[in-house]
């Protein structure tokens, strides 16, 4: 058997070099956005059993939430202000989970933004407003950075699991806050009621659009989608945490300093949820009561995932869990359970999962039944 | 005449693109112990698969006791009497010795008495020199105790047939003893013992008869009488010499250096002296190794795998700490450097581990080009990648190295090994580095590829790069390389040129297999 050397041999002309392009396959487009959408229809069949079971009109019920959420100018603008946090929130999560690096932590993070805040905006209420609200901004980024610093040290030093030692510091969090607000922080003219004095109007966020509440808020989540965008899909260190997210040994091989990556990765989640957190409380609540969110850390989770990290998409399915979110408030009023809202973000993300490890699987099948070349 | 315990007979195993088994005649008699030796890839591990249920035969009979059975699957294979101990132990660390124990069980099934597990281990222990404590938590066992709790739990699952995996690998001296001692216990017990190694020293020592594997052939049985010579002779037969002319010239494979030649080509461009290194678990793995690279040469590594030759290239590529040593390059430090500065100072770097260390599998080939260009200028733009110029530079390499690729926005993990390593190469290349370690190029690929891949070795060592390459299979490094380090225990036993005469062949095989060893090219040298 004799072997063709010339074949290897590098020839002194160069043959034309064909370039590579992304390709276009409407196939795997229809696979990953029909899992998608039979998804959630079917999340909407399932929990239609209980509402039928206990005597309601699920198809009457599912109507009522949308127009809710996107019926009127009112529902639309309540959509959005949900969809603020969600959007945050969202993308701090996103940066941590690019490098795999699972953050349950972001309501923890949020509330730890919205003491930082508070903070800021009891201790200085005579600061005029373009002092005050970079200092609050500062404080609730910081706070949030810290309190996802401890996971962070916990895991690239020790490699505890982070799943879990996020997800406690949540409760520390919350307890944290209510301490606050049933002790130093409550308001002494406020009847006894667990909540702090209001804020001096210098520290709102302004309302962009007149009569609604859409705030200030709204710019932070667009330039941190843009920056975001930038650093996770263009930069350097966004191509470091997708390896290392990937294969560590690969991360290392290639010289990328991995526990301090997983140290940053966490310092930028927790510091977007600690700005969620800010403007929230700078923008919604103008003084800090006990569940000011109502588990936005949680639902952020699965936008961010729905969105598979994509920072633009993350925007849009904040929009659509924001329309759910402020549906449910709707729902009280027609004496439903708000609890079917987050019985339906629950079976969605459900759903979604299932359908995705399914879909990657017709995929990865397809790519094989297509034969790479020469194996 | 005995009736023997296990025979295999013409087995044959076949699987895509290699066949493991050949007509691989095999047998053991009660109350002997029969050695089973072969170097890495000779068809050891495939032999005791079909053994122990795990694989069918493709051909042949497996008799025990001289009726013909058939193995259904591994549980099957425990019932008729088997049992095997390998090389990584299969215990549960948190977990006492009699529950370890007791979890092979299959009756009875519903009642645990471990009391009396307890009570039958220290009794067959004690028979069987194999004492452990049952009631001792594994994890604080030595490596040589949780061995022989391996060795009672099929012991106590009413194995009588017993075969054992390298069991001496990561054992002391000392215990090393005491196994031999158990063992020899065992087969005057009647047992029947399958020993399997390569190490010659322990084989003559313990062993009655001893069946060596070569190329998935059952080459030879000898019965083991101490006489001189004996050792050299099983080297000879593990090796094999006859055709290997033959089949190097049909792969286009020649000498790039003649034999002749002692000294090295040109001036010395990495030097690496008194490495050691103590990997996670806090063994040693490597031992003082010292050596010269010099610019033009292919030194190749060779020795059975395991013997510290993987971690030798990563401490050279920046990936482990070292315990003691300096390496340089023309002079210049790189102990101390990571990776990153490492492979910038001109130290390409293959890694055996295609997918997993040198690739990612998760990502496309774009991402994988950039994974050790990312950082160099013409790839970025301040903080951000040139996404476009990887493109190209991708694009270019795809071409000059004939990677067959469906589409190059895919995840790696669907191309071929040729073409993993076909990418790893253009990437690795592309700066044309001084230094080229590449750890088992060849593994895995098809002789079309590996030509390729020597091809490629043999420009870049033109070109005026000094390789380093470490090899498990002897023929191939006899073919490529001008100079022969071999490997043992994490230390250099050896160096000698890549002549194929018996009498180096047989010092390389005595070396290889840990024979007592002096250097024949740096004697008087120092």
């Amino acid at each position: 058997m004799s072997l063709k050397q010339e074949s290897v041999v590098i020839s002194p002309v160069a043959p034309p070099i064909t370039p590579l392009k992304h390709k276009f396959d409407p196939v795997a487009l229809l696979i990953n956005g029909g899992s998608l959408t039979v998804a959630i229809l079917l999340a909407l069949v399932v929990i239609s059993i209980p509402l039928i079971i206990t005597g309601k009109d699920p198809l009457y019920i599912y109507g009522q939430m949308y127009q809710a959420a996107w019926g009127d100018s009112y529902g639309q603008s309540e959509t959005i202000v949900k969809a603020i946090p969600l959007t945050l929130l969202g993308l701090g999560v996103a940066v941590a989970f690019k490098a795999r690096l699972w953050n349950i932590g972001a309501e923890g993070q949020f509330y730890a933004g919205v003491l930082g805040a508070t903070a800021v905006a009891l201790s200085f209420p005579d600061w005029p407003g373009w002092l005050v609200i970079p200092a609050m901004v500062l404080a609730a980024m910081l706070g949030g950075a810290l309190w996802a610093l401890v996971p962070a040290l916990l895991k690239s030093r020790l490699e505890v699991n982070e799943i879990i030692t996020t997800l406690m510091l949540n409760y520390v969090a919350i307890s944290l806050t209510n301490y606050f607000i049933y002790g130093p922080w409550k308001d002494p003219k406020g009847f006894n009621f667990p909540k702090t004095p209001p804020f001096s109007e210098a520290t709102y966020l302004p309302v962009l659009l007149e009569n609604t509440r859409i705030h200030f808020g709204l710019v932070f989540a667009l330039v941190a989608m843009l920056l975001v965008w930038l650093v996770l899909g263009k930069s350097l260190w966004g191509f470091e945490l997708k390896v290392q997210g990937e294969s560590t040994g690969a991360a290392r091989y290639a010289g990328m300093r991995v526990a301090g990556n997983i140290i940053g990765a966490f310092l930028i989640s927790g510091a977007l949820a600690g700005l969620a957190g800010m403007s929230e409380v700078s923008g919604i609540g103008h003084r800090l009561e006990p569940n000011l969110s109502p588990g936005y850390g949680y639902t952020a989770i699965i936008v961010a995932w729905l969105a598979r990290l994509n920072p633009w998409i993350i925007g849009l399915v904040a929009i659509m869990f924001g329309g759910l979110v402020s549906s449910g408030y709707t729902m009280q009023r027609l004496g439903i359970s708000s609890g079917l809202v987050t019985l339906l973000q629950g079976a969605i993300l459900f759903f979604v999962l299932a359908s995705e490890a399914l879909s990657r699987r017709l995929l990865y099948v397809r790519a094989l039944r297509r034969g790479n070349p020469e194996t | 005449m005995t009736i023997p315990a296990v025979r295999l007979i013409n087995i044959t195993k076949r699987f895509p693109g290699v066949i493991a088994n050949y007509r691989v005649n095999f047998e053991v008699l009660p109350g002997e112990i029969h050695a089973l030796l072969g170097e890495n890839g000779a068809g050891k591990s495939t032999l005791m698969n079909i053994l122990t249920g795990l694989y069918k035969p493709d051909e042949g009979e497996i008799e025990l006791g001289g009726q013909r059975v058939e193995f259904k699957g591994p549980a099957d294979a425990i019932e008729q009497g088997i049992g095997v101990v390998f090389q990584h132990f299969k215990l549960v660390p948190n977990q006492t010795v009699a529950e370890n124990i007791a979890l092979g069980m299959r009756r009875p099934r519903f009642r645990l008495d471990l009391k009396k597990v307890e009570h039958d281990l220290t009794s067959l222990g004690q028979k069987m020199n194999l004492q452990v404590k049952p009631s001792a938590v594994v994890k604080t066992l030595s490596v040589g105790e949780q061995q022989r709790v391996e060795i009672l739990k099929v012991l106590y699952l009413g194995a009588k047939i017993l075969a054992l995996d390298e069991p001496t690998a990561s054992l002391t001296p000392q215990e090393t003893q005491g196994l031999f001692v158990a063992l020899r216990g065992l087969a005057a017990e009647g047992y029947a013992i399958i020993f399997i190694s390569h190490k010659l020293e322990e084989v003559t020592s313990l062993a009655s008869r001893a069946t060596i594997l070569r190329k998935g052939q059952s080459v030879a049985t000898l019965d083991l009488t101490g006489q001189p010579g004996e050792k050299e002779k099983l080297a000879r037969l593990m090796i094999g010499r006859e055709t290997d002319a033959e089949t190097s010239s049909e792969l286009g494979l020649t000498t790039l250096v003649g034999p002749s030649q002692v000294q090295m080509s040109g001036p010395v461009v990495l030097e690496a002296k008194d490495l050691s290194v103590v990997n996670a678990a806090g063994q040693q793995v490597l031992h003082n190794v010292s050596f010269d690279l010099a610019q033009g040469e292919i030194v190749a590594i060779v020795g059975v795998a395991g013997n510290g030759q993987r971690e030798l290239t990563e401490t050279l590529a920046g990936l482990h700490r070292l315990k003691t040593g300096t390496f340089r390059l023309s002079g210049q430090k790189l102990d101390g450097c990571d990776p990153r500065e490492i492979s910038q100072k001109g130290v390409a770097f293959v890694p055996e581990d295609r997918l997993g260390m040198g690739l990612v599998a998760g990502l496309d080939l774009e991402d994988n080009y950039l994974l050790r260009k990312y950082w160099e200028p013409q790839m970025r733009r301040g903080p951000f990648l040139r996404r476009k110029q990887a493109g190209v530079d991708l694009a270019a390499a795809i071409t000059h190295y004939e990677i067959k690729v469906g589409d190059a926005y895919a995840p790696a993990r669907l191309m071929s090994g040729g073409n993993l390593q076909k990418l790893l190469l253009a990437r690795e290349l592309a700066s044309q580095p001084r230094v080229l370690i590449v750890a088992n190029p060849t593994r895995g690929l098809d002789i079309g590829a590996s030509a390729y891949v020597h091809e490629r070795l043999r420009e870049a060592c033109q070109r005026g790069a000094a390789v380093l390459l470490i090899l498990e299979d002897l023929d191939e490094a006899l073919a490529l390389a001008s100079r022969l380090l071999v490997m043992y225990e994490g230390r250099i036993v050896g160096e000698c040129l890549p002549v194929r005469s018996n009498e180096n062949l047989q010092k390389i095989g005595l070396w290889m297999a840990g024979a007592k060893a002096v250097s024949t090219v740096k004697e008087g040298d120092s």
